[in-house]
C-alpha cells in the first residue's frame, strides 16, 4: 500500500473547502491551547482532536467525494451564520464553550461544501467526538470534580484503613500520618476520564469489527475504571508520602505515579474488554471474540 | 461556482467575526469608575453591640488554599463578631475586580470541599433598611449536632445577582454592554442548632449595615435595577 501521490493530490483538491476552513480553527484552537488546555483539568483538549483527526481519515478511506447540492450549500451558509454568531458571544462573554461550538460548526461546514451531506453522514462520529475537546466553563467544570474528588478520596481512605494505615478525612483533605495530602482538581481524573475514553475508542476502531454491544459497555466501563486508578494512585502517593516523607510524595515520584496510574487504567481497560467479550460470546451476542 | 461563491462568504464570515469580536469584547473594568473600599479600613471593629473577638484574630489558613484564594479574589476580610449575650457572627467578604479573569466562588463549593456537607440552601428576601436583598439561607452541618448558618449575597459590578442562574446572565449582559463587572461575596454565618440561627445573622446585618447612606452599604447593597 503505497503512497499515490497524484491520488493523495486529487483527494486534497476536492477536500480544498474543509483545509481552508480548518485555517480559520487555529486563532480559536490555539488559544484554547494557551489557556485551558494547558491546566491539569482539561488537558485532554489535543488528545481528543489528534483521536478525531484518526477517526476522521479511517472513515474517509476510499470514500469517493461528491459535489455538494446547492440545497446542502444553502445549509452550509446557514451553518456558518450560527457558528459566527457563537464565535463572537462566546468571545464577548468569556465562555470557551462557545468558540468551541463554532469551531466544529466550521468542520461540519468544510465538510458539507467538500462533499455534501454524504460525507457529513460518514464522519458524524469523529465530528461528534469533538464535542468532548470544547473546554468546558470553570463552573461547569467543579460541578463534575467536586464528587470525583469526593470519590476518590473516600476510596484512598477506605482503602488505606483497611490496609491499617493510620488515616483520616476531612472533606478532600487526607491527613495520613503526621501529612495533610490535599486532592486536586487534578486527580480526581476528569481529564483522565475523557482521554482514556478517547483511547478506547480508537482501540475500538482498531479492531474494526467491535459490535454496539461491546462498544457500549467498554465506553461505560470506562468511567469507573478511571475513578478507581485514580483512587490506586492516590493510595500510593499517600503511602509513599508516608514512608518516604512529603518531598518524595510532590516530587518525581507524583508525575511518576501519574503516568503509572494511565497504564494501569489502559491495562483495566484491555482485560475489561476482554471480559466484556467473553460474556458477549457466553451471552451469544457475538459470535467470536 | 455556488460552491466557491459559498466558501466566499464563510471565509469572509468567519474573518470579520474574528476583527468584530476583537472590537465588542469589553475592556473596561466596572472597578476602575468605581473604585471599591479597602475592605480593611471599611469594616469597623465595633457595630452597636457586636464586637470583634480578640480571641480569633489569628487564622491559620493551609498555605495552599490560601494562594487559590489570592488569585481569586484581590481585597478580603474575615472577623468574628461577638455581642453581649455571647452570639458569634463569622463575617466573611470577599471581592474580586476583574470576575473575567478570575470569577468568585459560591459557598457550596468550599464548605463541601472542606467535609462540611450542605444540607439546605434556600432563597430569602429581606429588607435592610428600605432596599430589597435578596440572600442565599445555606445550611452546612458542621459536626453531630451542630450546624452552621450561612447567609450570603453577590453582586456584580451595581447588581445584586445571588440566583445561580441569574448571576451568570447578569455576569453575560454586562459584559455585552462592554464592561467588565467587579464581583462582591458577601457572607455571614454562625453556629447553631436550630433555624432560629439566622435571626441571629440578621440581627447582626442590621447593626452593621446601621447607615444607608454610606458608601459601603450602596455597594454592598445595591437598588434594584
Amino acid at each position: 500500500m503505497g503512497v499515490n501521490l497524484n491520488a493523495a493530490f486529487a483527494y486534497s483538491r476536492a477536500w480544498w473547502p474543509l483545509i481552508l476552513l480548518l485555517t480559520f480553527t487555529i486563532p480559536a484552537l490555539a488559544e484554547f491551547f494557551r489557556e485551558e488546555w494547558s491546566t491539569d483539568n482539561q488537558s485532554h483538549g489535543p488528545i481528543i482532536i489528534a483521536v478525531s483527526s484518526y477517526l476522521f481519515y479511517f472513515k474517509l478511506r476510499g470514500f469517493n467525494v461528491e459535489s455538494p447540492s446547492n440545497l446542502e450549500i444553502f445549509y452550509a451558509g446557514l451553518l456558518t451564520i450560527i457558528g459566527v454568531m457563537f464565535l463572537v458571544a462566546g468571545r464577548v462573554i468569556d465562555l470557551p464553550a462557545m468558540s468551541g461550538v463554532a469551531v466544529i460548526a466550521t468542520i461540519a461546514t468544510g465538510v458539507i461544501l467538500s462533499g455534501g451531506s454524504a460525507a457529513l453522514r460518514k464522519t458524524w462520529f469523529p465530528i461528534f467526538f469533538l464535542l468532548f475537546m470544547i473546554p468546558l466553563p470553570a463552573t461547569v467544570v467543579s460541578y463534575l470534580t467536586a464528587p470525583l474528588k469526593l470519590v476518590v478520596s473516600s476510596g484512598a481512605v477506605m482503602i488505606l484503613s483497611a490496609i491499617g494505615e493510620p488515616v483520616s478525612r476531612q472533606g478532600v483533605t487526607l491527613n495520613v500520618g503526621q501529612y495533610k495530602l490535599l486532592v486536586a482538581d487534578a486527580c480526581a481524573g476528569l481529564n483522565s476520564i475523557f482521554t482514556l475514553e478517547a483511547l478506547g475508542l480508537v482501540y475500538l476502531s482498531l479492531i474494526e469489527s467491535a459490535s454496539k454491544a461491546r462498544t457500549v459497555l467498554l465506553t461505560a466501563a470506562i468511567l469507573p475504571i478511571s475513578i478507581s486508578s485514580n483512587i490506586i494512585r492516590v493510595v500510593a502517593l499517600s503511602l509513599i508520602t508516608l514512608y518516604l516523607g512529603d518531598e518524595a510524595g510532590q516530587g518525581f515520584l507524583h508525575g511518576f505515579a501519574g503516568m503509572l496510574l494511565f497504564l494501569i487504567g489502559l491495562v483495566l481497560m484491555l482485560v475489561v474488554d476482554a471480559l466484556i467479550c467473553r460474556i458477549l460470546v457466553l451471552l451469544g451476542v457475538i459470535k467470536n471474540a | 461556482m455556488l460552491k466557491k461563491l459559498a466558501m466566499l462568504f464563510v471565509c469572509s464570515m468567519w474573518l470579520s467575526s474574528y476583527i468584530g469580536s476583537e472590537l465588542v469584547v469589553p475592556k473596561t473594568l466596572y472597578a476602575q469608575a468605581h473604585p471599591f473600599p479597602k475592605l480593611e479600613n471599611a469594616v469597623k471593629n465595633t457595630y452597636g453591640n457586636w464586637i470583634v473577638d480578640p480571641n480569633s484574630r489569628t487564622q491559620i489558613v493551609d498555605p495552599r488554599l490560601a494562594s487559590v484564594l489570592a488569585e481569586t479574589y484581590t481585597d478580603q476580610v474575615s472577623r468574628t463578631y461577638v455581642d453581649q449575650a455571647g452570639r458569634r457572627i463569622m463575617l466573611s467578604i470577599s471581592y474580586g475586580d476583574d470576575q473575567r479573569r478570575s470569577k468568585l466562588h459560591l459557598p457550596r463549593g468550599c464548605y463541601e470541599g472542606q467535609g462540611y456537607p450542605v444540607v439546605s440552601e434556600r432563597m430569602r428576601d429581606l429588607d435592610m433598611r428600605g432596599r430589597s436583598l435578596r440572600v442565599h439561607e445555606m445550611i452546612a452541618r458542621r459536626g453531630d449536632s451542630e450546624q452552621e448558618y450561612v447567609t450570603y449575597w453577590v453582586v456584580y459590578g451595581n447588581q445584586l445577582a445571588s440566583e445561580a442562574f441569574g448571576s451568570r446572565v447578569e455576569l453575560f449582559s454586562q459584559q455585552f454592554k462592554g464592561v467588565i463587572p467587579d464581583g462582591i461575596l458577601f457572607r455571614v454565618s454562625s453556629i447553631g442548632g436550630t433555624d432560629e440561627q439566622f435571626s441571629a445573622n440578621y440581627d447582626f446585618l442590621r447593626s452593621l449595615f446601621h447607615d444607608e447612606t454610606s458608601a459601603f452599604f450602596r455597594r454592598l447593597i445595591p437598588e434594584r435595577a
